[in-house]
Protein backbone atom coordinates (compact mmCIF):
# COMPACT_ATOMS: atom_id res chain seq x y z
CA UNK A 1 0.00 0.00 0.00
CA UNK A 2 2.78 2.35 1.02
CA UNK A 3 4.60 1.51 -2.17
CA UNK A 4 1.47 2.26 -4.16
CA UNK A 5 1.02 5.72 -2.62
CA UNK A 6 4.61 6.53 -3.51
CA UNK A 7 4.12 5.38 -7.08
CA UNK A 8 0.78 7.16 -7.51
CA UNK A 9 2.12 10.43 -8.93
CA UNK A 10 4.22 8.48 -11.41
CA UNK A 11 1.27 6.33 -12.52
CA UNK A 12 -1.00 9.34 -12.83
CA UNK A 13 1.65 11.27 -14.69
CA UNK A 14 2.26 8.37 -17.01
CA UNK A 15 -1.46 8.04 -17.80
CA UNK A 16 -2.07 11.73 -18.38
CA UNK A 17 1.05 12.19 -20.45
CA UNK A 18 -0.05 9.25 -22.54
CA UNK A 19 -3.27 11.08 -23.22
CA UNK A 20 -1.52 14.35 -23.95
CA UNK A 21 1.13 12.91 -26.23
CA UNK A 22 -1.50 11.20 -28.32
CA UNK A 23 -3.68 14.33 -27.99
CA UNK A 24 -4.40 15.10 -31.65
CA UNK A 25 -5.66 11.55 -32.13
CA UNK A 26 -8.02 11.82 -29.17
CA UNK A 27 -9.25 15.35 -29.73
CA UNK A 28 -13.01 15.24 -30.40
CA UNK A 29 -12.95 18.32 -32.65
CA UNK A 30 -10.51 20.17 -34.86
CA UNK A 31 -9.28 22.99 -32.59
CA UNK A 32 -8.35 25.23 -35.50
CA UNK A 33 -11.85 25.42 -36.95
CA UNK A 34 -13.92 28.21 -35.48
CA UNK A 35 -17.66 28.41 -35.83
CA UNK A 36 -19.27 31.47 -34.35
CA UNK A 37 -22.64 29.78 -33.86
CA UNK A 38 -21.02 27.56 -31.28
CA UNK A 39 -19.12 30.36 -29.46
CA UNK A 40 -18.93 30.31 -25.66
CA UNK A 41 -20.89 27.16 -25.06
CA UNK A 42 -20.80 25.95 -21.45
CA UNK A 43 -19.31 22.49 -20.80
CA UNK A 44 -21.82 19.89 -21.87
CA UNK A 45 -22.49 16.96 -24.12
CA UNK A 46 -21.32 18.39 -27.46
CA UNK A 47 -18.24 20.13 -26.14
CA UNK A 48 -17.04 18.39 -23.02
CA UNK A 49 -15.19 21.45 -21.67
CA UNK A 50 -17.18 24.07 -23.58
CA UNK A 51 -16.04 26.37 -26.41
CA UNK A 52 -14.14 29.64 -26.56
CA UNK A 53 -15.17 32.99 -28.03
CA UNK A 54 -14.44 31.70 -31.54
CA UNK A 55 -16.44 28.55 -31.01
CA UNK A 56 -13.40 26.29 -30.82
CA UNK A 57 -13.59 23.17 -28.67
CA UNK A 58 -11.63 23.80 -25.45
CA UNK A 59 -10.82 20.15 -24.74
CA UNK A 60 -9.28 19.79 -28.19
CA UNK A 61 -7.39 23.05 -27.79
CA UNK A 62 -6.01 21.88 -24.45
CA UNK A 63 -4.97 18.53 -25.89
CA UNK A 64 -3.09 20.26 -28.69
CA UNK A 65 -1.51 23.01 -26.62
CA UNK A 66 -0.52 20.82 -23.66
CA UNK A 67 1.50 18.77 -26.08
CA UNK A 68 3.31 21.86 -27.28
CA UNK A 69 3.86 23.19 -23.77
CA UNK A 70 5.27 19.83 -22.73
CA UNK A 71 7.53 19.67 -25.78
CA UNK A 72 8.79 23.20 -25.11
CA UNK A 73 9.60 22.53 -21.48
CA UNK A 74 11.25 19.21 -22.31
CA UNK A 75 13.46 20.84 -24.91
CA UNK A 76 14.29 23.74 -22.61
CA UNK A 77 15.27 21.46 -19.74
CA UNK A 78 17.38 19.41 -22.13
CA UNK A 79 19.15 22.54 -23.41
CA UNK A 80 19.65 23.81 -19.85
CA UNK A 81 21.03 20.44 -18.80
CA UNK A 82 23.47 20.39 -21.69
CA UNK A 83 24.62 23.97 -21.23
CA UNK A 84 24.57 23.86 -17.43
CA UNK A 85 26.36 20.53 -17.17
CA UNK A 86 29.10 21.53 -19.58
CA UNK A 87 29.79 24.95 -18.09
CA UNK A 88 29.30 23.84 -14.49
CA UNK A 89 31.71 20.97 -15.01
CA UNK A 90 34.37 23.12 -16.58
CA UNK A 91 34.07 25.72 -13.84
CA UNK A 92 34.04 23.24 -10.97
CA UNK A 93 36.65 20.85 -12.29
CA UNK A 94 39.28 23.21 -13.62
CA UNK A 95 38.64 26.08 -11.20
CA UNK A 96 40.94 29.09 -11.38
CA UNK A 97 40.19 31.91 -13.86
CA UNK A 98 37.57 29.84 -15.73
CA UNK A 99 35.66 29.38 -12.50
CA UNK A 100 35.82 33.06 -11.66
CA UNK A 101 34.58 33.99 -15.14
CA UNK A 102 31.75 31.51 -14.70
CA UNK A 103 30.78 32.87 -11.30
CA UNK A 104 30.78 36.42 -12.60
CA UNK A 105 28.54 35.50 -15.56
CA UNK A 106 26.21 33.52 -13.34
CA UNK A 107 25.93 36.44 -10.92
CA UNK A 108 25.04 38.79 -13.76
CA UNK A 109 22.35 36.40 -14.97
CA UNK A 110 20.92 35.88 -11.54
CA UNK A 111 20.88 39.59 -10.80
CA UNK A 112 17.76 39.80 -13.00
CA UNK A 113 14.55 38.01 -12.08
CA UNK A 114 14.31 35.25 -14.71
CA UNK A 115 10.92 36.21 -16.08
CA UNK A 116 11.92 39.87 -16.40
CA UNK A 117 15.01 38.92 -18.37
CA UNK A 118 12.87 36.67 -20.56
CA UNK A 119 10.33 39.44 -21.22
CA UNK A 120 13.08 41.91 -22.08
CA UNK A 121 14.77 39.57 -24.54
CA UNK A 122 11.43 38.37 -25.96
CA UNK A 123 10.59 41.93 -26.94
CA UNK A 124 13.57 41.98 -29.32
CA UNK A 125 13.35 38.62 -31.05
CA UNK A 126 10.76 37.31 -33.50
CA UNK A 127 8.21 34.94 -32.03
CA UNK A 128 8.72 31.29 -32.91
CA UNK A 129 8.81 27.92 -31.26
CA UNK A 130 12.59 27.65 -31.57
CA UNK A 131 13.16 31.17 -30.27
CA UNK A 132 10.93 30.40 -27.30
CA UNK A 133 13.01 27.34 -26.46
CA UNK A 134 16.29 29.24 -26.88
CA UNK A 135 15.00 32.15 -24.82
CA UNK A 136 13.90 30.04 -21.87
CA UNK A 137 17.15 28.05 -21.99
CA UNK A 138 19.12 31.28 -22.01
CA UNK A 139 17.31 32.35 -18.85
CA UNK A 140 17.32 28.95 -17.16
CA UNK A 141 20.76 27.39 -17.57
CA UNK A 142 22.39 29.24 -14.68
CA UNK A 143 20.79 27.32 -11.83
CA UNK A 144 21.74 23.98 -13.43
CA UNK A 145 25.30 25.12 -13.96
CA UNK A 146 25.58 26.33 -10.38
CA UNK A 147 24.25 23.03 -9.07
CA UNK A 148 26.72 21.04 -11.14
CA UNK A 149 29.62 23.32 -10.23
CA UNK A 150 28.86 23.03 -6.53
CA UNK A 151 28.51 19.26 -6.83
CA UNK A 152 31.78 18.87 -8.70
CA UNK A 153 33.59 21.11 -6.21
CA UNK A 154 32.40 19.12 -3.22
CA UNK A 155 33.01 15.76 -4.90
CA UNK A 156 36.46 16.75 -6.12
CA UNK A 157 37.89 16.73 -2.62
CA UNK A 158 36.16 13.53 -1.48
CA UNK A 159 38.49 10.79 -0.38
CA UNK A 160 37.12 8.31 -2.90
CA UNK A 161 38.11 10.63 -5.72
CA UNK A 162 41.62 10.86 -4.21
CA UNK A 163 41.59 7.07 -3.86
CA UNK A 164 40.74 6.70 -7.55
CA UNK A 165 43.62 9.05 -8.42
CA UNK A 166 46.02 7.06 -6.27
CA UNK A 167 44.82 3.89 -8.00
CA UNK A 168 45.83 5.51 -11.29
CA UNK A 169 42.43 6.28 -12.85
CA UNK A 170 42.75 9.08 -15.44
CA UNK A 171 40.80 12.28 -14.80
CA UNK A 172 38.30 11.73 -17.61
CA UNK A 173 37.38 8.32 -16.25
CA UNK A 174 37.16 9.64 -12.69
CA UNK A 175 34.56 12.06 -14.02
CA UNK A 176 32.55 9.29 -15.65
CA UNK A 177 32.82 6.67 -12.95
CA UNK A 178 32.88 8.69 -9.74
CA UNK A 179 31.67 12.25 -10.27
CA UNK A 180 28.79 11.84 -12.74
CA UNK A 181 26.93 9.03 -10.97
CA UNK A 182 27.02 10.94 -7.70
CA UNK A 183 25.66 14.07 -9.36
CA UNK A 184 22.88 12.33 -11.27
CA UNK A 185 20.51 12.40 -8.30
CA UNK A 186 20.43 16.14 -7.61
CA UNK A 187 20.46 16.92 -11.33
CA UNK A 188 17.43 14.73 -12.05
CA UNK A 189 15.60 16.34 -9.15
CA UNK A 190 16.49 19.81 -10.40
CA UNK A 191 15.35 18.87 -13.91
CA UNK A 192 11.93 17.72 -12.75
CA UNK A 193 11.37 20.94 -10.81
CA UNK A 194 12.74 22.76 -13.86
CA UNK A 195 10.05 21.22 -16.11
CA UNK A 196 7.40 22.74 -13.87
CA UNK A 197 9.13 26.12 -13.87
CA UNK A 198 9.45 26.21 -17.65
CA UNK A 199 5.77 25.36 -18.19
CA UNK A 200 4.89 28.24 -15.89
CA UNK A 201 7.31 30.62 -17.59
CA UNK A 202 6.11 29.69 -21.06
CA UNK A 203 2.49 30.13 -20.00
CA UNK A 204 3.27 33.47 -18.41
CA UNK A 205 5.05 34.75 -21.54
CA UNK A 206 2.26 33.51 -23.80
CA UNK A 207 -0.25 35.07 -21.45
CA UNK A 208 1.56 38.39 -21.89
CA UNK A 209 1.52 37.97 -25.64
CA UNK A 210 5.28 37.43 -25.83
CA UNK A 211 5.14 33.70 -26.23
CA UNK A 212 4.55 31.38 -29.12
CA UNK A 213 3.53 32.83 -32.50
CA UNK A 214 -0.06 32.99 -33.69
CA UNK A 215 -1.29 29.63 -34.89
CA UNK A 216 0.64 27.68 -32.26
CA UNK A 217 -1.75 26.97 -29.42
CA UNK A 218 -0.42 27.15 -25.89
CA UNK A 219 -1.94 26.85 -22.44
CA UNK A 220 -0.94 30.40 -21.53
CA UNK A 221 -2.56 31.83 -24.64
CA UNK A 222 -5.76 29.91 -23.93
CA UNK A 223 -5.88 31.45 -20.49
CA UNK A 224 -5.18 34.86 -21.94
CA UNK A 225 -8.21 34.54 -24.23
CA UNK A 226 -10.48 33.88 -21.33
CA UNK A 227 -9.43 36.80 -19.17
CA UNK A 228 -11.97 39.23 -20.55
CA UNK A 229 -14.67 36.58 -20.32
CA UNK A 230 -13.97 35.47 -16.78
CA UNK A 231 -17.43 36.51 -15.53
CA UNK A 232 -19.35 35.34 -18.59
CA UNK A 233 -17.50 32.13 -19.41
CA UNK A 234 -15.00 31.25 -16.68
CA UNK A 235 -14.36 27.79 -18.15
CA UNK A 236 -12.35 29.32 -21.01
CA UNK A 237 -9.55 30.23 -18.56
CA UNK A 238 -10.13 27.76 -15.78
CA UNK A 239 -9.57 24.50 -17.65
CA UNK A 240 -6.24 25.47 -19.24
CA UNK A 241 -5.22 26.92 -15.86
CA UNK A 242 -6.08 23.64 -14.18
CA UNK A 243 -3.94 21.76 -16.69
CA UNK A 244 -0.98 24.08 -15.98
CA UNK A 245 -1.49 23.51 -12.28
CA UNK A 246 -1.61 19.77 -12.84
CA UNK A 247 1.66 19.86 -14.78
CA UNK A 248 3.45 21.87 -12.15
CA UNK A 249 2.12 19.83 -9.25
CA UNK A 250 2.92 16.50 -10.83
CA UNK A 251 6.47 17.52 -11.72
CA UNK A 252 6.98 18.87 -8.23
CA UNK A 253 5.66 15.65 -6.67
CA UNK A 254 7.91 13.60 -8.88
CA UNK A 255 10.81 15.88 -7.99
CA UNK A 256 10.11 15.41 -4.31
CA UNK A 257 9.93 11.66 -4.46
CA UNK A 258 13.07 11.50 -6.58
CA UNK A 259 14.83 13.66 -4.02
CA UNK A 260 13.88 11.22 -1.29
CA UNK A 261 15.09 8.32 -3.36
CA UNK A 262 18.48 9.87 -4.10
CA UNK A 263 19.20 10.95 -0.55
CA UNK A 264 21.55 8.21 0.60
CA UNK B 1 66.61 -7.33 3.79
CA UNK B 2 67.34 -3.93 5.27
CA UNK B 3 67.40 -2.07 1.97
CA UNK B 4 65.94 1.39 1.55
CA UNK B 5 62.59 1.48 -0.28
CA UNK B 6 61.81 5.20 -0.11
CA UNK B 7 63.90 8.32 0.39
CA UNK B 8 62.43 11.78 0.69
CA UNK B 9 64.82 14.69 0.53
CA UNK B 10 64.08 18.26 1.54
CA UNK B 11 60.40 18.13 0.51
CA UNK B 12 58.75 21.53 0.47
CA UNK B 13 55.12 22.24 -0.23
CA UNK B 14 53.19 25.48 0.16
CA UNK B 15 49.57 26.21 -0.63
CA UNK B 16 48.75 29.65 -2.01
CA UNK B 17 45.98 31.72 -0.46
CA UNK B 18 44.13 34.01 -2.86
CA UNK B 19 42.19 37.11 -2.01
CA UNK B 20 41.04 40.53 -3.07
CA UNK B 21 39.01 41.40 -6.15
CA UNK B 22 41.84 40.48 -8.51
CA UNK B 23 42.32 37.15 -6.81
CA UNK B 24 46.02 37.64 -6.30
CA UNK B 25 48.20 35.43 -4.16
CA UNK B 26 48.22 37.16 -0.81
CA UNK B 27 49.93 34.54 1.32
CA UNK B 28 51.26 31.01 1.44
CA UNK B 29 50.57 28.21 3.86
CA UNK B 30 53.83 26.44 4.55
CA UNK B 31 52.69 22.84 4.86
CA UNK B 32 56.05 21.10 4.38
CA UNK B 33 59.29 22.94 5.16
CA UNK B 34 62.00 20.61 4.00
CA UNK B 35 61.14 17.09 5.11
CA UNK B 36 63.76 14.38 4.66
CA UNK B 37 63.78 10.75 5.75
CA UNK B 38 64.50 7.32 4.41
CA UNK B 39 62.50 4.19 4.99
CA UNK B 40 63.62 0.57 4.98
CA UNK B 41 61.65 -2.16 3.26
CA UNK B 42 59.10 -4.00 5.37
CA UNK B 43 59.19 -1.50 8.21
CA UNK B 44 56.68 0.98 9.53
CA UNK B 45 57.38 4.66 9.92
CA UNK B 46 54.95 6.34 12.28
CA UNK B 47 54.39 10.03 11.66
CA UNK B 48 52.91 12.00 14.56
CA UNK B 49 52.07 15.62 15.21
CA UNK B 50 49.21 17.98 15.91
CA UNK B 51 46.56 18.78 13.30
CA UNK B 52 47.98 21.09 10.68
CA UNK B 53 51.58 20.01 11.16
CA UNK B 54 51.75 18.71 7.59
CA UNK B 55 51.62 14.98 8.17
CA UNK B 56 48.72 14.38 5.77
CA UNK B 57 50.31 16.71 3.21
CA UNK B 58 53.48 14.63 3.46
CA UNK B 59 51.56 11.43 2.66
CA UNK B 60 49.61 12.98 -0.18
CA UNK B 61 52.69 14.62 -1.70
CA UNK B 62 54.57 11.33 -1.69
CA UNK B 63 51.65 9.85 -3.66
CA UNK B 64 51.67 12.81 -6.04
CA UNK B 65 48.21 13.95 -5.07
CA UNK B 66 50.06 17.23 -4.58
CA UNK B 67 53.08 18.37 -6.54
CA UNK B 68 55.83 19.57 -4.20
CA UNK B 69 57.40 23.02 -4.61
CA UNK B 70 60.84 21.55 -4.31
CA UNK B 71 62.66 18.51 -3.03
CA UNK B 72 62.58 14.95 -4.23
CA UNK B 73 61.54 11.43 -3.42
CA UNK B 74 63.04 8.22 -4.71
CA UNK B 75 61.05 5.00 -4.56
CA UNK B 76 63.04 1.88 -5.47
CA UNK B 77 65.36 3.91 -7.67
CA UNK B 78 62.55 5.80 -9.39
CA UNK B 79 62.34 9.57 -8.99
CA UNK B 80 58.71 9.91 -7.93
CA UNK B 81 58.22 13.51 -9.02
CA UNK B 82 59.66 13.32 -12.53
CA UNK B 83 57.85 10.20 -13.76
CA UNK B 84 56.00 10.29 -17.07
CA UNK B 85 52.29 9.34 -16.92
CA UNK B 86 52.77 5.67 -17.88
CA UNK B 87 55.64 5.24 -15.46
CA UNK B 88 53.58 6.94 -12.78
CA UNK B 89 50.76 4.48 -13.46
CA UNK B 90 53.23 1.66 -12.86
CA UNK B 91 54.39 3.32 -9.64
CA UNK B 92 50.79 3.47 -8.43
CA UNK B 93 50.77 -0.34 -8.34
CA UNK B 94 53.50 -0.19 -5.73
CA UNK B 95 52.34 2.74 -3.63
CA UNK B 96 48.84 2.85 -2.22
CA UNK B 97 46.91 4.74 0.39
CA UNK B 98 44.45 4.01 3.18
CA UNK B 99 42.21 6.93 4.12
CA UNK B 100 41.10 8.32 7.44
CA UNK B 101 37.34 8.49 7.02
CA UNK B 102 35.87 5.17 5.85
CA UNK B 103 32.58 6.97 5.21
CA UNK B 104 34.10 9.34 2.65
CA UNK B 105 36.65 7.08 1.02
CA UNK B 106 34.24 4.65 -0.65
CA UNK B 107 32.03 5.70 -3.56
CA UNK B 108 28.46 5.28 -2.26
CA UNK B 109 27.16 4.30 -5.71
CA UNK B 110 29.54 1.41 -6.31
CA UNK B 111 29.23 -2.12 -4.95
CA UNK B 112 31.99 -3.46 -2.76
CA UNK B 113 32.93 -5.84 -5.56
CA UNK B 114 33.45 -3.05 -8.06
CA UNK B 115 35.28 -0.89 -5.52
CA UNK B 116 37.83 -3.61 -4.83
CA UNK B 117 37.89 -4.66 -8.49
CA UNK B 118 38.51 -1.13 -9.77
CA UNK B 119 42.31 -1.13 -9.26
CA UNK B 120 42.53 -4.46 -11.09
CA UNK B 121 40.51 -3.04 -13.98
CA UNK B 122 42.59 0.12 -14.17
CA UNK B 123 45.81 -1.83 -14.40
CA UNK B 124 44.26 -4.54 -16.61
CA UNK B 125 45.37 -7.39 -14.38
CA UNK B 126 44.30 -10.84 -15.58
CA UNK B 127 41.07 -11.79 -17.30
CA UNK B 128 37.62 -10.96 -16.04
CA UNK B 129 37.46 -14.37 -14.33
CA UNK B 130 40.88 -13.91 -12.70
CA UNK B 131 39.89 -10.53 -11.39
CA UNK B 132 36.69 -11.89 -9.88
CA UNK B 133 38.64 -14.60 -8.08
CA UNK B 134 41.24 -12.10 -6.95
CA UNK B 135 38.63 -9.78 -5.51
CA UNK B 136 37.09 -12.66 -3.57
CA UNK B 137 40.49 -13.70 -2.27
CA UNK B 138 41.35 -10.17 -1.15
CA UNK B 139 38.01 -9.84 0.59
CA UNK B 140 38.75 -13.04 2.50
CA UNK B 141 42.20 -11.72 3.43
CA UNK B 142 40.72 -8.65 5.10
CA UNK B 143 38.26 -10.87 6.95
CA UNK B 144 35.01 -10.25 5.12
CA UNK B 145 32.52 -12.64 3.58
CA UNK B 146 31.82 -13.14 -0.10
CA UNK B 147 28.24 -11.93 0.29
CA UNK B 148 29.60 -8.40 0.75
CA UNK B 149 30.62 -8.18 -2.92
CA UNK B 150 27.23 -7.19 -4.29
CA UNK B 151 26.37 -4.84 -1.45
CA UNK B 152 26.92 -1.09 -1.10
CA UNK B 153 29.21 0.70 1.37
CA UNK B 154 26.37 2.21 3.42
CA UNK B 155 25.32 -1.29 4.45
CA UNK B 156 28.50 -1.72 6.47
CA UNK B 157 29.85 -0.42 9.77
CA UNK B 158 32.86 1.89 10.00
CA UNK B 159 35.25 -0.93 10.80
CA UNK B 160 33.99 -3.06 7.92
CA UNK B 161 34.23 -0.11 5.57
CA UNK B 162 37.81 0.44 6.61
CA UNK B 163 38.46 -3.23 5.80
CA UNK B 164 37.01 -2.59 2.33
CA UNK B 165 39.30 0.43 1.98
CA UNK B 166 42.27 -1.72 2.98
CA UNK B 167 41.19 -4.40 0.51
CA UNK B 168 41.12 -1.80 -2.27
CA UNK B 169 44.61 -0.60 -1.38
CA UNK B 170 45.79 -4.21 -1.17
CA UNK B 171 44.36 -5.33 -4.52
CA UNK B 172 47.46 -4.27 -6.48
CA UNK B 173 49.81 -5.94 -3.96
CA UNK B 174 51.61 -2.65 -3.25
CA UNK B 175 55.02 -2.54 -1.62
CA UNK B 176 54.32 0.67 0.28
CA UNK B 177 51.06 1.74 1.86
CA UNK B 178 50.60 5.23 3.23
CA UNK B 179 47.91 5.08 5.90
CA UNK B 180 46.54 8.52 6.74
CA UNK B 181 45.09 8.19 10.24
CA UNK B 182 43.47 4.87 9.31
CA UNK B 183 41.91 4.26 12.73
CA UNK B 184 41.22 7.69 14.18
CA UNK B 185 37.62 7.71 12.86
CA UNK B 186 36.85 4.30 14.40
CA UNK B 187 35.65 3.10 17.79
CA UNK B 188 38.45 2.10 20.14
CA UNK B 189 37.35 -1.55 20.09
CA UNK B 190 37.47 -1.59 16.29
CA UNK B 191 40.78 0.30 16.14
CA UNK B 192 42.70 -2.67 17.51
CA UNK B 193 41.12 -5.04 14.98
CA UNK B 194 42.10 -2.83 12.07
CA UNK B 195 45.62 -2.25 13.40
CA UNK B 196 46.15 -5.94 13.95
CA UNK B 197 44.88 -6.65 10.45
CA UNK B 198 47.40 -4.15 9.08
CA UNK B 199 50.22 -5.75 11.07
CA UNK B 200 49.22 -9.23 9.86
CA UNK B 201 49.20 -8.02 6.27
CA UNK B 202 52.66 -6.56 6.76
CA UNK B 203 53.98 -9.91 8.01
CA UNK B 204 52.33 -11.84 5.20
CA UNK B 205 53.15 -9.59 2.24
CA UNK B 206 56.18 -7.66 3.51
CA UNK B 207 54.43 -4.31 3.06
CA UNK B 208 56.15 -1.12 4.15
CA UNK B 209 53.93 1.38 5.94
CA UNK B 210 53.96 5.08 6.51
CA UNK B 211 51.51 5.30 9.36
CA UNK B 212 50.20 8.80 9.96
CA UNK B 213 48.47 9.30 13.30
CA UNK B 214 48.03 11.61 16.22
CA UNK B 215 47.50 8.86 18.75
CA UNK B 216 50.87 8.06 20.30
CA UNK B 217 49.73 4.77 21.81
CA UNK B 218 48.69 3.52 18.37
CA UNK B 219 51.96 4.70 16.83
CA UNK B 220 54.00 3.02 19.56
CA UNK B 221 52.16 -0.23 18.85
CA UNK B 222 52.62 -0.36 15.06
CA UNK B 223 55.82 1.53 14.29
CA UNK B 224 59.44 0.57 13.94
CA UNK B 225 60.51 4.16 13.56
CA UNK B 226 58.73 7.34 14.54
CA UNK B 227 58.97 10.82 13.07
CA UNK B 228 57.59 13.75 15.08
CA UNK B 229 56.41 16.67 12.98
CA UNK B 230 55.83 20.29 13.97
CA UNK B 231 54.78 23.04 11.55
CA UNK B 232 56.00 21.20 8.50
CA UNK B 233 59.34 20.12 9.98
CA UNK B 234 60.47 16.76 11.26
CA UNK B 235 61.79 17.76 14.69
CA UNK B 236 62.78 14.28 15.85
CA UNK B 237 63.04 10.92 14.11
CA UNK B 238 64.22 7.75 15.81
CA UNK B 239 63.81 4.04 16.34
CA UNK B 240 60.61 3.59 18.28
CA UNK B 241 62.30 2.38 21.51
CA UNK B 242 64.78 5.21 21.47
CA UNK B 243 62.12 7.80 20.90
CA UNK B 244 59.81 6.61 23.61
CA UNK B 245 62.59 5.91 26.15
CA UNK B 246 64.92 8.81 25.45
CA UNK B 247 62.91 11.59 23.80
CA UNK B 248 65.27 14.48 23.08
CA UNK B 249 63.24 17.25 21.47
CA UNK B 250 61.23 19.40 23.91
CA UNK B 251 58.17 18.97 21.70
CA UNK B 252 58.46 15.18 21.79
CA UNK B 253 58.89 15.36 25.57
CA UNK B 254 55.69 17.31 25.95
CA UNK B 255 53.80 15.01 23.59
CA UNK B 256 54.91 11.93 25.49
CA UNK B 257 54.01 13.48 28.80
CA UNK B 258 50.46 13.82 27.51
CA UNK B 259 49.94 10.06 27.06
CA UNK B 260 47.47 8.91 29.70
CA UNK B 261 48.98 6.43 32.16
CA UNK B 262 46.85 3.49 33.23
CA UNK B 263 48.32 3.37 36.80
CA UNK B 264 47.22 6.28 39.01
CA UNK B 265 50.20 5.82 41.38
CA UNK B 266 52.64 6.28 38.59
CA UNK B 267 50.80 9.28 37.32
CA UNK B 268 51.90 11.54 40.14
CA UNK B 269 55.51 10.56 39.77
CA UNK B 270 55.64 11.78 36.21
CA UNK B 271 56.10 15.34 35.18
CA UNK B 272 53.38 16.68 32.88
CA UNK B 273 54.71 19.30 30.49
CA UNK B 274 52.03 21.76 29.48
CA UNK B 275 52.92 23.92 26.51
CA UNK B 276 52.00 27.54 26.52
CA UNK B 277 50.06 29.03 23.63
CA UNK B 278 48.83 27.52 20.41
CA UNK B 279 50.49 26.21 17.29
CA UNK B 280 51.58 29.29 15.32
CA UNK B 281 49.86 29.85 12.00
CA UNK B 282 51.67 28.09 9.16
CA UNK B 283 51.05 31.24 7.10
CA UNK B 284 53.41 33.23 9.35
CA UNK B 285 55.77 30.67 10.84
CA UNK B 286 58.07 31.99 13.59
CA UNK B 287 61.68 32.83 12.79
CA UNK B 288 64.42 30.44 13.81
CA UNK B 289 63.26 27.19 15.36
CA UNK B 290 59.53 26.83 14.61
CA UNK B 291 58.92 25.59 18.14
CA UNK B 292 60.70 28.36 20.06
CA UNK B 293 57.62 30.46 21.00
CA UNK B 294 56.22 27.55 22.98
CA UNK B 295 59.42 25.87 24.06
CA UNK B 296 60.39 25.70 27.74
CA UNK B 297 64.07 25.35 26.82
CA UNK B 298 64.20 28.15 24.25
CA UNK B 299 67.24 30.43 24.24
CA UNK B 300 68.26 33.47 22.24
CA UNK B 301 69.85 31.25 19.60
CA UNK B 302 66.52 29.50 18.90
CA UNK B 303 64.91 32.77 17.94
CA UNK B 304 67.29 33.41 15.06
CA UNK B 305 68.73 30.15 13.80
CA UNK B 306 67.01 27.08 12.51
CA UNK B 307 68.34 23.86 14.07
CA UNK B 308 68.97 20.99 11.65
CA UNK B 309 68.35 17.28 12.24
CA UNK B 310 71.43 16.02 14.08
CA UNK B 311 72.41 12.49 14.98
CA UNK B 312 72.27 11.93 18.73
CA UNK B 313 72.43 8.14 18.93
CA UNK B 314 76.19 7.87 18.46
CA UNK B 315 76.02 4.12 17.94
CA UNK B 316 74.79 4.14 14.33
CA UNK B 317 71.16 3.59 15.28
CA UNK B 318 68.60 6.06 13.95
CA UNK B 319 67.98 8.96 16.29
CA UNK B 320 68.03 12.50 14.92
CA UNK B 321 66.88 15.65 16.64
CA UNK B 322 66.52 19.23 15.45
CA UNK B 323 67.23 21.19 18.66
CA UNK B 324 70.07 23.35 20.03
CA UNK B 325 69.34 22.58 23.68
CA UNK B 326 68.71 18.84 23.81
Amino acid sequence: MHQFVKLLPFILLFFVYGVILTGPLLAPHDPFVSSLEEALQAPGAGHFLGTDANGRDILSLILYSARISLAVSFCVVLCCLFLGTTLGFIAGFFGGPLDRLFLFTADVFQAFPGILLAITVAAFIPQSLINMILLLSFVGWVSYARLIRAGVLSLKSRDYILAATVLGLPKSRILWRHVFPNLAGPVIVQASFGMAGVILAESALSFLGLGLPAGTPSLGKLMDQGVNLLLVAPYVSIFPGAVIMFFVLSFNFVGDSLREKFDV
Amino acid sequence: MNDIILTASNLKKTFPIHGGIFYRKIARVNALNGVSFSLKRGRTLGVVGESGCGKSTLGKTLLRLYEPDSGGAVFEGRDVFSLKPDALLKLRQDMQMIFQDPYASLNPRMTVGSIIGEPLNIHRIGTREDRKKKVEAILAIVGMRKEALSRYPHEFSGGQRQRIGIARALALRPKLIIADEPVSALDVSIQSQIINLMIELQREFGITYIFIAHNLAVVEYVSDEVAVMYLGHIVEIAEKRALFNRPSHPYTLSLLSAIPVPEPDLKNSRERIILKGDVPSPIHPPSGCPFHPRCFKATEECRHAMPVLDDVAGDGALHKVACFNR
